[in-house]
């Protein structure tokens, strides 16, 4: 019976250890909480905050950018929408070096990591950007910001153009 | 005397630090008739009309599939040219049948004589690719493969990188397979 407790207690720590996200990941899907697709609601219940828009629902323009803090770090969120309802988060991007992809790149990676690290997947590079295609879904991607081959941003933005490679 | 020892010591160090962190320029190779650039292959020019082309290969091309499907605009040829073997890829202009034309958008080689102006070719590997080309667009990543009937993977063995001009409108491609290139070419940038 003994153990049998101690397998379940065992279980459960690895169930648990396995299930949750690390704290500062940036994915595919956004970074930490924020992810792409939530609602102004949402993002301003993460945020602590109220977002206050200058265009969205009141000029042509739908998409604004704004500069906020999550968890203590300075983030820049895009949003896009034509009104309070409709917004969505659209693009999030930190320059802080808590954050980091799962592989572990974050700030001061160099080019050459970046390359090696994600060898299976789709890249690509300019001078000042690195962007790393997510497979399953060719729309989302992180972004690294680059300068002088090493990175100084990182970010969870929708995907540029990409050539069709089949 | 013994200052101006340490000063010119010191000085030496410091230049020969600043050389180490300056990186050499890629040398480009001298130009032959088999150098890739993004242009083309020696006189073959994309954007070329097939007629022109033709001329060159001194070969009649025959576009079976534009011909014989209705709705394709694409079609590929295998001709050679001089010493090496080239696929060129070609797309119909215009909508107009009458005034309607084949321009020359694309080829690749497998040959070993064909290099890229930094001499890069078959049998290099990505990081020869990447060195010389560091200050262009890149797109790279394993390749697509057909598993089968419906079904698309991404490739364990192929993988391909795209050096695009400035403009973003023309690229060499090189296509690897366990991580050495296999195919050189070049191409138009389409859709973007």
């Amino acid at each position: 019976m003994k153990k049998m407790i101690l397998f379940t207690c065992f279980s459960a720590l690895v169930f648990f250890a396995t299930a949750q996200k690390p704290d500062h990941l940036v994915s595919f899907e956004g970074i930490d909480e924020l992810q792409i697709g939530i609602g102004k609601a949402e993002i301003e219940k993460l945020l602590t905050t109220r977002i206050l828009f200058k265009h969205i629902g009141i000029d042509e323009q739908y998409t604004e950018t704004f500069k906020v803090k999550y968890k203590g770090t300075d983030m820049e969120i895009d949003l896009m929408g034509s009104d309070q309802k409709t917004t969505r988060l659209d693009g999030i991007r930190t320059t802080s070096p808590l954050f980091k992809t799962a592989e572990g790149i974050g700030i001061g990676t160099d080019q050459e990591t970046i390359i090696n690290t994600y060898e299976k997947h789709l890249l690509i590079i300019t001078k000042e950007y690195i962007t790393l295609v997510d497979i399953d879904n060719i729309h989302s991607s992180i972004v690294f910001r680059m300068q002088n081959k090493k990175v100084v941003g990182i970010g969870t933005e929708p995907t540029a153009a990409f050539r069709d490679r089949e | 005397m013994k200052n101006f020892l340490v000063y010119l010591i010191l000085a030496f160090v410091l230049l020969s630090c600043n050389q180490k962190d300056k990186k050499e320029p890629e040398k480009k190779i001298e130009k032959t008739e088999y150098t890739i650039t993004k242009d083309g292959i020696g006189d073959l020019k994309i954007g070329m009309r097939d007629a022109d082309v033709e001329k060159i290969v001194n070969q009649r091309f025959n576009f079976r599939m534009v011909i014989d499907s209705p709705g394709y605009w694409q079609d590929t040829v295998k001709a050679k040219y001089k010493d090496i073997d080239v696929s060129l890829y070609f797309e119909r202009l215009d909508g107009d049948s009458d005034s309607s034309y084949m321009q020359l958008t694309g080829l690749v080689t497998s040959s070993t004589l064909c290099k890229t102006e930094y001499g890069v070719g078959i049998g290099d590997d990505r990081s020869a690719i990447l060195q010389p080309y560091d200050d262009r667009p890149i797109d790279m990543g394993p390749e697509y493969e057909q598993v089968n009937d419906t079904t698309w993977a991404l490739s364990k063995t192929k993988y391909s990188v795209n050096v695009k001009d400035d403009k973003w409108d023309r690229e060499i491609i090189f296509h690897l397979v366990n991580k050495k290139i296999v195919s050189l070419g070049v191409g138009l940038i389409m859709g973007e």
